[in-house]
């Protein structure tokens, strides 16, 4: 009896102590992602470079599956696979409006094998909201790998024929007209056109489901979501979308665009889409970045990926790594600006 | 006095560790870990407006609970918390148990899951008292890296 | 419709849909037994697989996917009180003492009885309501949710036990557990005592109640293992009892009733979700059955209190396609993921679903029918090996299935502080436990904060800080008075069991 508690006490001891000498080296590196055939973590660090992809490659999605990155992601996993030579495997990490992800993603070891698929929020909007362990020095951009489109949906009970009488109520009638959205990017814009003297009442729902089921139910008079989200509504009559968001993707029969209303164009267009890009840790080698790139490259111009991505109301979209990463500053110094200001 | 106490400990403990926890929470808690917003919100828009409440209500009901340990109408619904002849038979292997339970996250980012996962078995056989030295080896090992694999190959989850 | 039916009738009867739902199926039903592993995860997987075939085959892979875990998770909630899916958690309080009791095969073929049969009905009403039945339901804006919640957190009153304030400081502990995390309307971080702890959109839900039910228990278990048992305990615990008796399953009527509309109804409503249907269910039942039948007492294995919940939540699931088809609104996170998969085959899901994409529809619809009578005859065959299976030794299940617990929360959002939020929610039940608290109100309450403390503050944002908006529709007035109902009867209840009590 005694001998079999000493023994357990013996072992949990020993565990104990491997975790408090643990907290006192944090430096300790995490081991790179191993595939399950390969053996134990502390065999695979540092591959010979030449032989790059000898596992899965992790692409992380700060959301929970589900989402629209999400899906996206899926997406390009499924195209990509054979210009990788090794499978793409999705992991989401959400929570913490995406930063938790991302800070895993540009915590990771930079050695090529975990990269992350975002939409720029997290990057230019949590570092003045939830204050994340990164910020953008950390960062290697790829590519964008899509466009998300925004459109101004309102009920179609308020009357309104375009975003002129709209706004032009606005002005007369501050505070007056309520306007859901689900996304800190959507109440960057509603903040901007309160600058500009267009004041909506600010409805944040959890998602986007829910602020669509709002603006079809009548709760609210406007809202401002993805295409996707409201298309069919708009079909069938239920909400009225007066306007959408970057018009060489994205066009609906009969709706304008953002580019025929240039006072709109002038307050939000820097904003409103939503960049969605891959991106990884800073560090990576050279030649591995080359690989990444190339694959990507291909990946892109699959057939099967440019047709899903179009079926998913996010189309293929690429602007390089050098304006994503400017686009993603650009933003990054506007929200900067907006947020200061409010809260 | 003491008898009555002793009969209706949990509630006793129940109430003072509540009031605590809600005095913890009201002032020390919810001031250092929600920032307001800087500009003049309505009531509603608050953060700290639900933290606060269900504080105070934290330390309103364990004040009546502790209070009422101290009524004869009380009603018992409490298992027997502390005996102290039960020693080897509860509190030990509990404590182990509970001790195991909080190694386990702090080891798995050292260890990776397997490592980790086959020593946190052995010690959970050991502590629920199974016997077989042989059969408990191997299963502590077999399990986890089963368990890896699986999840590896079927549900795309790569454990580190 | 009838034409679209018989245009649907070729695209179903393809070998290639056969052998899916007959894999599909047993699929779903281990990953739902497997704690912390839901439909979710595996519908996730298989979203990829379904990219290259045709619609109707894709989505009856999904769909089979997410059947089977609902019924699979109520397995393991029954047999070792550890629910495999979130869903299933309100199935362990009348499930466990009864297999603990030896009875497991009247428990199993309870909830599969009432899980397949009120999937049934759901999905009937699905298939001829639907439309009309989503604009019902978007007529239900924040301030119309918060008053269903307020009547769910009453309703947990009933739950409380035999002391009343302990009671109360379980439900007020849930609550303050939903507070964790970021605000739901600022999105500002709360209690982050670790940083990462107030950044969470709250805690995970699987990892609450695993610790809450789960892991509570086997430490409560610890005891009693040490102990060892006599050759007689083990033989009743381990033995499968007889069947359910044709008067059980009459006196069982009025509940599986009560969970099928409580579950139709809140599947309809986007984002209610389905463990709230569930212990809903739950609570209602216990109400209308003033807490007890045949003489057992709910809570100590009544055969109602496991059929409530589980056409709870089995209901949710084919009234969650209600919004989701028709106005292309998902009501849960699965959901979102079976829009995905819809939108990728070229189905743009709206008013218009119907015309356009009649046949493919409506074959859906025939399919989840033939899942529902699948998940019977696979969940009848797999009584016997899984009781067998989970009732071993325990000093060797409860290892494994803490290890197992841990794995699967782990892999949910791969994140290590989800593992710290079951075991803290663990320990903590343990001790509530212990002191005689009950954790069963707590999870609910925990379950219903966020949504409370949201539709609350965004109806008075809708409304500028009027308070008149909750008041306002005649929807809101109904439900005011079921609210006084509900009050009105769990405190008639609690006087009767107080008077039972001496």
């Amino acid at each position: 009896m005694f001998k079999r508690t000493f023994l357990i006490m013996m072992i949990f001891v020993a565990l104990l102590m491997l975790g408090l000498s643990g907290c006192g080296a944090p430096e300790e590196a995490p081991a790179p992602p191993v595939s399950p055939d390969t053996e134990p973590p502390e065999e695979a660090v540092a591959p010979p470079a030449e032989e790059y992809p000898r596992s899965p490659i992790f692409l992380i999605v700060p959301g929970g599956a589900g989402g629209g990155t999400d899906v996206l992601a899926r997406v390009v996993a499924a195209n990509a696979g054979e210009h990788f030579q090794q499978p793409l495997v999705v992991r989401n990490v959400p929570g913490g409006e995406f930063t938790i992800g991302i800070t895993e993603a540009l915590q990771s070891e930079p050695d090529g094998y975990t990269l992350a698929l975002t939409p720029s929020d997290p990057l230019v909007f949590a570092p003045h909201t939830v204050a994340p362990e990164y910020d953008l020095e950390d960062i290697y951009f790829f590519d964008t790998v899509s466009m998300g489109a925004a459109a101004l949906t309102i009920n179609p009970d308020l009357g309104f024929e375009s975003v002129d009488e709209l706004l032009a109520y606005a002005r007369d009638n501050p505070n007056e007209l309520r306007i859901a959205q689900s996304n800190l990017r959507f109440e960057m814009c509603i903040e901007l056109l309160r600058d500009a003297g267009y004041e909506f009442v600010n409805v944040p729902f959890p998602g986007g489901a829910e602020t669509t089921a709002a603006i079809a139910g009548g709760h609210v008079d406007i809202s401002l979501t993805s295409v996707a989200a409201v298309q069919g509504l708009h079909d069938a009559g239920m909400a009225k979308i007066l306007m959408t968001t970057v018009p060489d993707l994205v066009n609906i029969d009969g709706v304008p665009t953002i580019e025929d209303y240039p006072e709109m164009n002038e307050i939000l267009g820097a904003i409103i889409d939503t960049p969605l890009g891959i991106i990884g840790p800073k560090g990576i080698p050279e030649e591995r970045l080359q690989f990444i790139h190339e694959a990507l490259r291909k990946t892109f111009e699959e057939d099967g990926f440019i047709a899903m991505a179009n079926r998913l109301g996010l189309p293929a979209f690429h602007v390089g790594a050098d304006a994503f990463e400017q686009q993603t500053r650009a933003e990054y110094e506007i929200a900067k600006r907006i947020i200061e200001q409010t809260r | 006095m003491r008898n009555h106490i002793k009969a209706n400990l949990s509630g006793f403990i129940i109430g003072i560790v509540g009031t605590l926890f809600g005095l913890y929470v009201y002032f020390i808690a919810i001031p250092s870990t929600i920032r307001m917003p800087t500009r003049e919100v309505f009531f509603y828009q608050r953060p700290d407006i639900l933290p606060k409440l269900l504080a105070v209500s934290i330390i309103i009901i364990s004040i009546i609970i502790f209070l009422s340990t101290f009524s004869p109408k009380n009603i018992r619904t409490d298992q027997y918390i502390i005996d102290k002849h039960k020693f080897h038979e509860v509190i030990l292997p509990v404590s182990l148990l509970m001790g195991s339970f909080i190694a386990y996250p702090i080891v798995f980012p050292l260890l990776g899951y397997r490592i980790t996962s086959i020593i946190f078995l052995a010690c959970l056989f050991l502590i629920f008292g199974y016997r077989n030295i042989f059969l408990l080896f191997t299963i502590s090992i077999a399990v986890p890296i089963g368990l890896a694999l699986f999840f590896a190959r079927f549900l795309r989850v790569f454990l580190p | 419709m009838l034409e679209a039916m018989m245009q649907a009738i070729p695209l179903i009867a393809t070998i290639e849909v056969l052998i899916i739902m007959l894999v599909g199926i047993p699929m779903g039903l281990m990953l739902g037994a497997i704690p912390g592993v839901g439909g979710m995860i595996g519908v996730g997987v298989l979203l990829p697989l379904t990219f290259g075939m045709s619609p109707v085959p894709a989505m009856v892979l999904l769909i089979a996917i997410y059947k089977g875990a609902l019924l699979g998770g109520s397995f393991s909630a029954i047999l070792i009180n550890t629910p495999g899916e979130a869903a299933a958690a309100a199935t362990c309080f009348d499930g466990y003492p009864l297999s603990k009791k030896g009875y497991s095969k009247k428990a199993l073929q309870a909830s599969i009885f009432s899980s397949a049969f009120a999937d049934l009905i759901s999905d009937i009403v699905l298939i001829i309501g639907s439309f009309a039945l989503a604009l019902v339901a978007i007529r239900f804006g924040p301030s119309q949710i918060f008053w269903i919640i307020v009547f769910s957190l009453l309703m947990t009153g009933c739950l409380t036990g035999p002391n009343l304030w302990k009671g109360l400081l379980s439900i007020v502990l849930g609550l303050f557990l939903g507070t964790i995390g970021l605000d739901p309307l600022l999105g500002t971080p709360r209690f982050g005592v670790i940083p990462v702890l107030g950044r969470l959109e709250g805690l995970e839900l699987v990892a609450v109640l695993l610790g809450a039910f789960a892991l509570s228990e086997i430490l409560l278990n610890v005891e009693k293992t040490k102990k060892g048992e006599t050759a007689k305990q083990l033989e009743v615990r381990r033995s499968l009892g007889p069947s359910l008796s044709l008067s059980e399953i009459r006196e069982s009527l009025k509940a599986f009733f009560i969970g099928t509309v409580y579950g139709t109804i809140t599947g309809i409503i986007p984002g209610i979700g389905t463990s709230a249907a569930a212990f809903l269910s739950y609570a209602l039942a216990r109400q209308a059955y003033g807490g007890k039948s045949k003489g057992v007492k709910f809570g100590e294995g009544a055969i109602p209190g496991v059929v409530a919940p589980e056409a709870g939540n089995n209901a949710v699931s084919g009234a969650n396609l209600i919004p989701l088809l028709t106005l292309g609104i998902p009501g849960s996170a699965i959901a979102a993921l079976l829009l995905g998969a819809l939108v990728l085959q070229g189905i743009t899901p709206g008013p218009l679903i119907f015309i356009n994409h009649g046949p493919v529809v409506y074959a859906i619809f025939i399919l989840m029918i033939i899942a529902n009578i699948l998940n019977l005859i696979y969940g009848h065959l797999l009584i016997k090996p899984i009781t067998k299976l989970l009732k071993g030794n325990p000093s060797i299940i409860f290892p494994v299935v803490v290890l197992i617990s841990f794995t699967g929360v782990y892999s949910i959002n791969n994140r290590l502080i989800d593992l710290g939020v079951l075991i803290a929610v663990g320990i903590l039940s343990y001790f509530l436990r212990k002191g005689g608290v009950p954790v069963a109100p707590m999870v609910i309450a925990f379950i219903l904060t966020k949504m409370l403390e949201r539709n609350f503050r965004l109806s008075l944002s809708l409304s500028g800080g009027e308070f008149s908006i909750f008041t306002a529709s005649p929807i809101n007035q109904v439900l005011i008075g079921l609210c006084v109902i509900g009050l009105a009867l769990v405190i008639v209840q609690r006087f009767k069991e107080k008077k039972l009590l001496g």
